[in-house]
């Protein structure tokens, strides 16, 4: 792959890529907490920007892009279960 | 390329704290000055009186009862909706103030969207109508939102930059492992190790910092940064829901339309002593005054770093208690109460915000010593060779936007003194005034060859600052010679702050000049070498 292919790769993953691990995350998280919905969106907000900072920081952490993105889609995937257990 | 997770954090590192350097100097200095927007929106109207600690300990509801009877007899406030009374508080506010809303201004119980306000002395008397100005707030508001742009548009900027700036933080972390090493290392006269050592020194310093005040900056417009989440929530367009959610009002009803009584601030204040004892008062407001439907709001004056108030809610006419609020009780509430609290800094002290001035400088210093060992670890070592044009751009708009930004400031308090005081537009003039003087800070950079500028700009510096005590005195009667006799430390402190400013950029020049006249040829440095210092090594 082509280093400025590379680097645009991990600069998308750690941009979109971690926004939408973010929103995600957040989601999950305020519907999992046992609060009302208002203080949960609250305490999600909260920990969105960690999340976002945490997924920013990985999408440069492997050596392959690709392998930026697998994790990415992993802790997407984890979070929508989350979303998923949080809404049933 | 980019073998390592160290190479890579460091290309990380690098290239974002190049790209959001210039805006996070701007919003970090515009954060930092913004501590002391109260003093200086006084300083910037001196045609108010001084605060003395004799007026400072007149009691919050001898105030508002002063304001009640200056709104009763106010024919403009006549049939209004809303009458607001907003004690002074510490710091924070400075002068009493009357407000009052027509019925047409719509129905939010919000501080500063009334369709009259009128500044009041203690007793009631109002105070000579002060000249328009943006004063300190117009500061806190650039720094938020920045100018010349939609307020979204300039949100989203600041936030971007501010997830920048926690990013490069936390890269830097990881590249500089032995934090407690590079602490207390500063290698002088090494050229770009100098400035690594500057970078690192001051960074390590700063970590806390840089860390909770981006954190809490981006925590301040959350729900404007993650619309997803809230819609994900509350439905489309959900954001109102959420905010009537976590921050309720009160529920005030329509006008009657039958005339009744409104109770007195002194009968209310038997009842709000039942509650909160003897506490001071920041506000209170009155809905549909002299209605049926009357209602009274009192806030109770802050405590702590939080920010949420406690609020009861009478009813006007019968004296009942509607409604008791008490600080937020929710936990993520209160962490976001606390976090905004401490990012604002308004419980604080005057030592203590000048502490936070302090910091918020060496953050600023942080992100210039990375701009400046960008371009210097880029500069060719021959002088027969040419740097990059990417790297001289960067050079000089570093001059530019590093010494220009403290320049254009000076011009912002010049321009309060210079333009009429009846001039219209005066307080969109002297934002202009800014953005003029750093626009030509950011030409002269880009057209002086680096060595002079950097001199030049911080001579010029120095000579704005230590000149504006002095052109306050001849343009206004609210100079040192005035306020340190009467102890009014808040507004002599900002002339002290501009002479102890004008003095370290005299200082900086004078090394600036001290280390150009000592350096011998051979040992040039080439962030400070003429322009045409050569070379090709790649940027």
């Amino acid at each position: 792959m082509p280093v400025w292919l590379a680097l645009a790769s991990r600069v998308l993953a750690a941009t979109a890529g971690a926004y939408v691990c973010s929103v995600l995350g957040a989601l999950a998280l305020s519907r999992l907490l046992p609060l009302a919905l208002g203080p949960a969106t609250m305490a999600g907000m909260l920990a969105s920007f960690w999340i976002f900072c945490l997924c920013a920081l990985w999408a440069f952490a492997p050596q392959r892009p690709a392998m930026a993105w697998l994790g990415l889609v992993a802790f997407g995937a984890l979070c929508g279960l989350g979303l998923g257990l949080g809404l049933g | 390329m980019l073998q390592g997770v160290m190479q890579r954090m460091a290309w990380l590192h690098t290239w974002l704290g190049l790209c959001v350097g210039w805006l996070a100097y701007f919003v970090f200095v515009l954060g930092s000055v913004a501590y002391f927007d109260t003093e200086i929106d006084r300083w910037m109207r001196p045609e108010l009186p001084l605060r003395t600690s004799a007026a400072q300990a007149i009691p919050s509801t001898q105030s508002i009862v002063s304001a009640y009877r200056y709104l009763d007899g106010e024919p403009l406030a006549e049939g209004a909706q809303v009458w607001e009374i907003v004690a002074p508080q510490g710091h924070e506010v400075a002068h009493l103030s009357a407000g009052w809303r027509q019925p047409q201004s719509g129905g939010r119980m919000s501080r500063g969207i009334s369709s009259g306000t009128r500044l009041l002395d203690y007793d009631g008397t109002p105070l000579i109508a002060p000249r328009a100005t943006g004063g300190g707030y117009a500061l806190y508001r650039l720094h938020v939102q920045l100018h010349y742009l939609p307020r979204l548009t300039g949100f989203y900027l600041t936030g971007i930059c501010a997830m920048a700036v926690l990013l490069c933080v936390f890269s830097g972390i990881v590249l500089h492992k032995r934090l407690l090493r590079d602490l207390f290392l500063f290698r002088p006269d090494k050229r770009a190790r100098s400035w690594l050592d500057a970078h690192t020194t001051v960074g390590t310093m700063a970590i806390p910092y840089l860390i909770f005040m981006a954190y809490s900056g981006l925590v301040f417009l959350n729900s404007s940064y993650l619309p997803w989440l809230v819609d994900g929530n509350f439905g489309d367009n959900g954001r109102s829901r959420y905010i009537a959610t976590v921050f309720p009002r009160h529920a005030i009803p329509a006008p009657a339309g039958i005339a009744a009584p409104t109770l007195t601030p002194e009968t209310i204040f038997t009842r709000t002593q039942q509650h909160w004892g003897g506490s001071e008062l920041a506000a209170y407001t009155i809905w549909n005054p002299g209605d049926a439907n009357a209602r009274i709001g009192v806030e109770r004056a802050r405590h702590g770093v939080e920010r949420g108030n406690e609020q009861l809610l009478f009813d006007g006419v019968s004296g009942e208690l509607l409604e008791a609020r008490e600080a937020p009780r929710s936990t993520p509430r209160r962490v976001y109460d606390a976090i905004l609290g401490i990012h604002e800094g308004n419980f604080a002290p005057g030592w203590l915000r000048a502490l936070y001035f302090a910091a918020g400088l060496l953050g600023s210093s942080v992100i210039a010593t990375g701009s400046i060992l960008w371009v210097h670890k880029r500069l060719p070592r021959h002088a027969a060779q040419r740097p990059t044009l990417g790297c001289m751009l960067a050079q000089r708009l570093n001059v530019g936007v590093f010494a220009g930004l403290p320049i254009a400031l000076a011009a912002y308090f010049w321009a309060n003194r210079l333009l009429s005081a009846d001039f219209e537009t005066r307080a969109a003039w002297e934002m202009h005034a800014l953005f003029l003087t750093w626009g030509i800070c950011l030409l002269f950079g880009l057209f002086r060859s680096p060595a002079r500028s950097w001199r030049e700009l911080c001579v010029l510096a120095a000579a704005a600052y230590l000149l504006l005590p002095l052109l306050n005195g001849l343009c206004s009667e609210r100079h040192l010679g005035v306020t340190l006799p009467a102890g009014d430390w808040g507004l002599a402190g900002i002339d002290l702050a501009l002479l102890l400013i004008g003095i370290v950029f005299g200082a900086l020049a004078w090394w600036l000049d001290f280390r150009r006249r000592r350096s011998l040829p051979h040992r040039a440095d080439p962030l400070f070498a003429p322009a045409g210092f050569g070379g090709n090594r790649p940027c």
